[in-house]
């Protein structure tokens, strides 16, 4: 594996998830940087509309995604091994806590719903809903991707020979948990 | 070989939980350049998950300078634009 994505049009996972890790990344970087620059506009707003999220419960909902990501590397790793059992066992619990993530990001949705503040209640809000949307719709996606290959793993359709798919999934996971390092401390914490 | 990877997991995982942490604690203290310490975690954090889970380590010089060159653009934006 080393010596393949040694090669340049080799990365982790293969060229075609990090051209759409690519776009993301910047797509969700310009976001994160237009939202400062409008802050900066109107920071009485931004202020006190920061102060409506729970950073606590966002924290954990960040730790929960991380470790998911964590997860999802160890059944990359063990699927390497042939350890197919392990492998997959590892991936439930990285979808597991995917799940999770989606649950209490729901709830927060949930309970900004029920005070009215939707997309358009001001313009923190509709960067909240924008950025943390559309990482919620990649992150629904991931989970899809993920229950598939528990159940192909499981299966036995992939071993330390026949693992790219995986591999790609877990770059695509991973994906998933660098937009949320980068949106979580613009939206909570700054 | 593969236990080492593992072990290198388990520890950057740890590390990503202590710095998640910091972060919110730095927030929620609220001192003036807060931003500034907030912004470079999350560059740390980047990083880390980029080069251990994604395992840009292993890739091209050219992956890795692409990864680099955008927590850093991530991180003046912020101080500067702040």
């Amino acid at each position: 594996m080393e010596n393949q994505t040694k090669n340049i049009y080799y990365p982790p996972g293969g060229i075609l998830i990090w051209f759409i890790i690519i776009l993301e990344l910047f797509t969700f970087l310009g976001a994160g940087l237009v939202f400062v620059v409008y802050r900066k506009d109107m920071l009485q707003e931004f202020t006190a509309s920061k102060a409506m999220l729970n950073p606590i419960i966002g924290t954990v909902n960040t730790i929960v995604l991380i470790t998911s990501g964590y997860f999802m590397a160890l059944s990359v790793n063990k699927l390497r091994e042939d350890k197919l059992n392990k492998s997959a066992l590892f991936m439930l619990i990285g979808l597991v806590l995917g799940i999770a993530f989606l649950a209490i990001k729901g709830m927060e949705y949930y309970h900004k719903i029920e005070l009215g503040i939707g997309f358009n209640y001001n313009t923190f809000f509709t960067f909240y809903w924008l950025m943390t949307g559309f990482h919620f719709v990649h992150v629904l996606f991931g989970v899809g991707l993920l229950a598939y290959m528990y159940f192909a793993i499981k299966k036995g359709k992939y071993s330390s020979k026949e693992l790219f798919d995986v591999e790609a999934s877990a770059t695509y996971w991973h994906m998933c948990d660098l937009i949320w390092i980068l949106i979580f401390p613009i939206l909570y914490l700054i | 070989m593969m236990n080492k990877e593992i072990k290198l997991n388990t520890i950057v995982w740890m590390l990503l939980v202590v710095l998640i942490c910091l972060s919110t604690m730095f927030a929620e203290n609220g001192f003036k350049s807060a931003y500034i310490l907030i912004a470079g975690l999350s560059v740390v954090k980047f990083l880390s998950v980029i080069f251990q889970f994604v395992e840009v380590k292993h890739a091209h010089v050219v992956w890795k300078l692409v990864s680099i060159l955008f927590v850093v653009v991530y991180f003046l934006g912020i101080v500067i634009l702040y």
